[in-house]
């Protein structure tokens, strides 16, 4: 059973951070649609997700994220990715998702780019 | 002295040269090399505008880099009515075809040559006040022929990261296919099934609507409005034989809602899903959240996913019927014993005679009845019965039957009466083509007189020891036809030493060989004739033998229920 762990944490600036921990595939992507799940139901529109630790992600991993961008940005919020390993941001590329997210290489860039899209 | 000023004139036409060309032929990023190009061309000629096509077919060019020109016309194509090795200058009545790079201001075009063949054009704007002199088309040839070998290892480079990305896209497809595979395997809940099929489409081609519309049954829904589609799920599946674009379907008038709608829903596709070669439902794609469109290659992978989706769907269902029928067969099998448990475990023992019983059902619950049941007064009674149709409701029946018999000995009643009664129970209870054959009969060991009623059964045998055979015949209509009007006749028959009667079922004459001859009474007359020194134990069995011989090989079709006495 491959392993895989989300944390939650709010930073200061009203930004809510999902930190993904090990393997994201097909078993495990409901604990990240629960986490995505639980902070809209909270009202919680301004994510980052922070793949740091983040060794794999399937398609159905990424599934997740259009399942649930349309929704965020509709309320005025983003999801933003930061600290991929090559790897991961290789898979990410490959279908396309630089084009649709915002993808950087901080968790500190993301939260910038938040700040500068309240000022305008 | 005097050679000084021209060495230094030499410094300033080479030493921009020399670094230009370390510059380029250090890097293999083509757009770099040609946007170097192009602005030292431009710098040196005060232009402001420039363009290099590449070649990309036999005589095809495109724009693969521009400067001062609208970035729409990038990558746009052009066919080359012939390949120049010199300068092309416009207007010029053979490149006719080009107008569409005159047009951009452009008017010369420079070959790029490497080993001796075009590989592309640099094309510029010739101020028309200020034409080129000798000297700069010198400059220009020479900056070209610099940087020809280094557009040639950048275009190698691209090609080489282009077919790489390619090559890395179809992995991760074929990956994504296999992951799947694997996973779908593992997965029994349908629910679940289509979540991660819904999960890993998104992911993988980048759009969150679709619907999966089936042409039976409930169909799914995702950011796309139910109604329209629904109602036109026909359509659409009959349309879909192969994945189709949107855009594609023809514009019959008979289409021509159905794509509107479609288009306004933003799907780009239909990807039909199969098994056997037959569109049992069709997956209505949506555009993807970026606006790229879809290639032919997203097509067939898509229509690869969703068929391994569909077909572990239906895997899914067919494992959970198999789950339900296994249920309901271990249902039956419960219904058997009971059922089994209501026909005679022992027979009791009859003083001067002998009795042997046995019912063989077809399916596993079956509608044939036999009894023994001592009554109060010292006789008998001996019940058969064959029950209209098969299965659970003849055998419900049938444990009706029972039960109203074993209630009806102890009360005092003639046979006739009590056949009445039985016979308007079944009658007010049952619909009409629901009936009984049904013979019984009160046997006293004192007297040896049997006494029956026959309400439409199968004559019994009664078998005497010189081959005589008689038909236990009297009585009235089959059991649950109408109400009792015309009491049952009784009849009664005296059963001496050696004489045997034989009860059957219709499973027994009508038993049927592979070629689906009936066995008949007349045979089962022949038959038993042969056997009438015999025990009745010993002509029980060898007449199931002799059904069991005949219908070898065939289904058995009815149940099979025999029951045998005979005086010592």
């Amino acid at each position: 059973m491959s392993d895989f762990k989300v944390m939650v944490r709010e930073r200061n600036d009203n930004i809510h951070t999902l930190e993904l921990k090990g393997y994201l595939d097909a078993h495990t992507t409901p604990v990240l649609e629960d986490a995505f799940q639980k902070l809209l139901s909270e009202k919680k529109y301004r994510i980052i997700v922070n793949c740091k630790d983040l060794s794999y992600i399937s398609s159905a991993g990424l599934g997740v994220f259009m399942a649930f961008i349309e929704d965020v940005r509709a309320e005025e919020g983003d999801i933003k990715m930061s600290d991929m390993t090559p790897k991961v941001f290789n898979i990410f590329d490959l279908l396309g998702f630089p084009m649709l997210y915002d993808i950087v290489k901080t968790e500190d860039e993301a939260a910038k780019k938040f700040a500068e899209k309240s000022v305008r | 002295m005097t050679h000084q000023p021209h060495t230094s004139a030499a410094n300033t036409e080479l030493l921009p040269l020399l670094e230009f060309s370390s510059v380029i032929n250090s890097s293999l990023d083509l757009r770099f090399i040609l946007g170097t190009l192009l602005l030292t061309v431009m710098g040196k000629l005060l232009i402001s505008k420039g363009v290099v096509l590449l070649k990309k077919g036999k005589k095809t060019f495109y724009i693969e880099n521009g400067k001062g020109v609208p970035k729409e016309i990038l990558r746009t194509e052009f066919e080359f009515p012939l390949i120049s090795k010199k300068k092309i200058s416009f207007p010029d009545k053979k490149y006719k075809a080009l107008q569409a790079i005159s047009s951009l201001g452009i008017n010369c075009l420079y070959p790029i040559l490497s080993q001796d063949t075009v590989i592309g054009y640099l094309g510029i704007a010739e101020h028309p006040q200020r034409p080129v002199t000798k000297e700069q088309q010198k400059f220009i040839d020479t900056l070209i022929n610099v940087s020809a070998a280094a557009i040639d290892k950048g275009v190698a480079f691209d090609e080489t990261k282009n077919s790489n990305r390619a090559l890395d896209g179809k992995i991760q497809q074929l990956k994504t296919l296999f992951d799947l595979g694997k996973e779908f395997n593992g997965i029994l809940e349908q629910e679940q099934l289509l979540k991660m099929f819904s999960l890993t489409l998104m992911g993988q081609v980048g759009t969150n609507r679709y619907a999966i519309c089936f042409k039976e049954g409930k169909s799914i829904y995702s950011r796309i409005p139910v109604d329209y589609l629904e109602a036109d799920k026909h359509a659409i599946c009959e349309l879909a034989t192969a994945p189709l674009f949107t855009q594609k379907i023809p514009d019959k008038k008979k289409y021509l809602k159905l794509k509107n709608h479609l288009t306004k829903e933003k799907i780009a596709a239909l990807i039909p899903l199969e098994l056997q070669n037959e569109v049992h439902g069709v997956l209505c794609l949506g555009e993807r959240l970026r606006k790229d469109p879809y290639t032919q290659g997203d097509l067939e992978f898509v229509y690869s996913l969703a068929n391994l989706a569909f077909v572990s769907l239906e895997n899914t269902r067919l494992f959970q019927e198999a789950v339900e029928k296994r249920k309901l067969e271990s249902e039956l099998l419960i219904a058997r014993e009971i059922q089994q448990g209501l026909l005679p475990q022992t027979l009791p023992d009859v003083k001067g005679f002998e009795i042997s019983g046995v019912n063989i059902s077809s399916k596993q619950v079956g509608g044939d009845y036999y009894d023994v049941i001592p009554a109060s007064d010292g006789k008998f009674i001996i019940v058969i019965g064959d029950v209209s149709g098969k299965g659970t409701p003849a055998s419900l029946l049938m444990a009706n039957v029972q039960a109203t018999v074993h209630a009806l000995v102890p009360v005092n009643l003639s046979l006739s009466e009590a056949t009445g009664r039985i016979n308007d129970l079944i009658h007010r209870n049952t619909s009409a083509d629901k009936f009984i054959t049904f013979f019984w009969g009160a046997l006293d060991p004192l007297t040896k007189i049997f006494h029956y009623v026959n309400a439409g059964h199968n004559p019994p045998f009664v078998l005497r020891p010189n081959g005589n055979i008689e038909r236990l015949e009297n009585g009235g209509l089959i059991l649950g036809i109408l109400k009792t009007s015309i009491p049952y006749e009784e009849g009664n028959v005296k059963l001496n030493s050696g004489d045997c009667v034989i009860l059957f079922t219709d499973g027994v004459s009508e038993a049927m060989d592979v070629s689906g001859h009936d066995y008949t009474e007349e045979r089962l007359e022949q038959f038993v004739k042969g056997l009438r020194h015999e025990s009745a134990r010993v002509i029980l069995e060898k007449i199931k033998n002799e059904i069991q011989q005949y219908a070898l090989g065939a289904p058995q079709s009815d149940d099979i229920t025999l029951v045998v006495f005979k005086a010592l």
